[in-house]
């Protein structure tokens, strides 16, 4: 075999050179030899911020700046989210419509332990958010109808006070909506229901019910001014007459009628 | 699994290269960024379709309000493949081409770069002449319309014979004066953490 020493130095020396860098203001782009199933290799981004150093990625994960958005509303990918976050200890600050994934520390000595953390978590994030656990026609689906829903109502609200797909808060991060809405100290509360067989619409419409009825024994309750379940009349898995009894459990968790996508002209005078 | 192989692209790269390669037209001379781009409010868009047969191909242009550097290009053609099918990113995430022949240094690429595919499908990601050069790369950078005439270079886009259209993506006061990656953590304060 060859100089054992010298085959080291070799890969070490080729894994180094991935590390590069950019400068950004205060802030460091480190790009790092961790990369992504989808090829793509991680950026952190390290600043300074009273007194603190911090470690982030810069709203890039949930940005789309890896070609693809983690789908944290599907269940299954969400435990093992939840699995890195955790193991990690990554924290979430969110600003002006963005997610940031951050560490923070103040000794500097500490910094490379950070970086590594975070770019494993990202790594394996962005590689996992490339497995479809969902089969491909509900996935799409879900992912029409989200779209379709959040440029109506973003375009209805002039994108203002609006959050899309957020938790109800931090202690209820498994409670989530698809639109909340803030007017003043109320709020409301918006969640799509879809798919594309009727088993898959029973699940997102038991889903839908099961949170708004959290929602409701919450601390939030009564700062909700509305709760809208945006109910896609139009997709294969809407069988009125399999659904009906669902649909009136979600009614009255609700305290409304449903609203049809058909007929979202409707959400007009409950949103605005 | 999402297949990392792009099947129509590999299966069909004879419609790829045509589509990359032949003659196409913008339909005007300035192109203006009047849309936002849906659900990223800090980004304006434009989306339209090229003048080429037989193919609908669109042009689709993203640039950050903040960030006059900080822009993208592509070409979809929705009947062919889902993707877009040919992409210029002047900044974001570094590539990887994954290539076993390939120095794993040399496999990085990172932005501004182009992206196409190669025949088999695969993503990859490269850099001209030009990009490969920091001063020239940097005179790309600081116009977008002159970028944006680099890019129908690459994709053989014309406006209306021998010419390239302007992008006009915000008032010419904003221009950079110098070449600057934004700090994505300017105005991003973690709570005091």
């Amino acid at each position: 075999m060859d100089n054992k020493e010298n085959i080291f130095k070799i890969i070490k020396e080729e894994f180094c050179s991935l590390w590069n860098f950019k400068e950004r203001g205060d802030t460091l782009e480190i790009i790092t030899p961790f990369s992504t199933t989808n090829a793509k290799f991680i950026s952190v981004f390290v600043t300074r911020k009273t007194n603190k150093l911090i470690v982030t990625d810069g709203g890039w994960m949930m940005g789309g700046e890896y070609d693809i958005i983690p789908d944290i509303d599907d269940e299954i990918f969400y435990r093992i989210y939840e699995h890195y976050l955790n193991y990690y200890k990554i924290k979430v600050y969110e600003h002006v419509g963005y997610k940031y994934y951050y560490k923070s520390i103040d000794e500097i000595e500490l910094l490379s332990s950070l970086v590594y953390d975070l770019a494993h978590f990202m790594s394996s994030i962005i590689s996992v958010s490339q497995i479809e656990f969902y089969d491909y026609k509900e996935k799409s689906e879900r992912e029409t109808f989200k779209n379709d829903a959040n440029r109506f109502i973003g375009n209805l609200l002039q994108n203002k006070n609006i959050i899309f797909n957020k938790e109800l808060s931090q202690d209820y991060k498994a409670v989530r909506f698809n639109a909340i809405i803030t007017q003043g100290p109320k709020i409301k509360l918006v969640r799509y229901i879809t798919g594309s067989t009727t088993s898959y619409f029973l699940s997102s419409l038991t889903k839908a019910t099961v949170d708004f009825e959290i929602a409701n024994n919450s601390r939030f309750n009564s700062h909700i001014a509305q709760r809208v379940g945006l109910i896609n009349d139009t997709a294969q898995g809407f069988a009125e007459a399999h659904l009906f009894r669902h649909i009136h459990a979600l009614e009255e968790h609700t305290k409304r009628d449903i609203v049809k996508w058909s007929e979202r002209d409707t959400l007009i005078p409950i949103l605005q | 699994m999402n297949n990392p192989i792009n099947e129509e692209i590999k299966n069909n790269y004879v419609t790829f290269e045509g589509l990359l390669k032949n003659r196409k037209y913008t339909v005007e001379k300035h192109i203006y960024l009047n849309e936002k781009k849906p659900n990223r409010k800090d980004t304006n868009f434009y989306n339209d379709v090229l003048s080429y047969k037989p193919h609908k191909v669109h042009l689709i242009i993203e640039a950050r309000q903040d960030v006059a550097t900080c822009f993208r290009f592509k070409l979809r053609c929705e009947h062919f493949t889902k993707v877009p099918y040919f992409r210029f990113d002047s900044d974001g995430a570094t590539h990887r081409n994954i290539n076993k022949n390939l120095p794993l240094v040399e496999q990085v690429v990172t932005t501004p770069h182009f992206n196409s595919f190669d025949e088999d499908g695969n993503s990859i990601a490269y850099k001209t002449v030009e990009l490969k050069d920091n001063t020239t790369r940097d005179i790309l950078l600081k116009d977008i319309s002159l970028c944006f005439a680099h890019f129908c270079h690459e994709t053989n886009i014309r406006y209306p014979e021998e010419d390239f259209s302007e992008v006009i993506p915000y008032p010419s006061s904003m221009l950079p004066l110098d070449i600057k990656y934004d700090d994505p953590l300017a105005n991003v304060d973690f709570d005091g953490q």
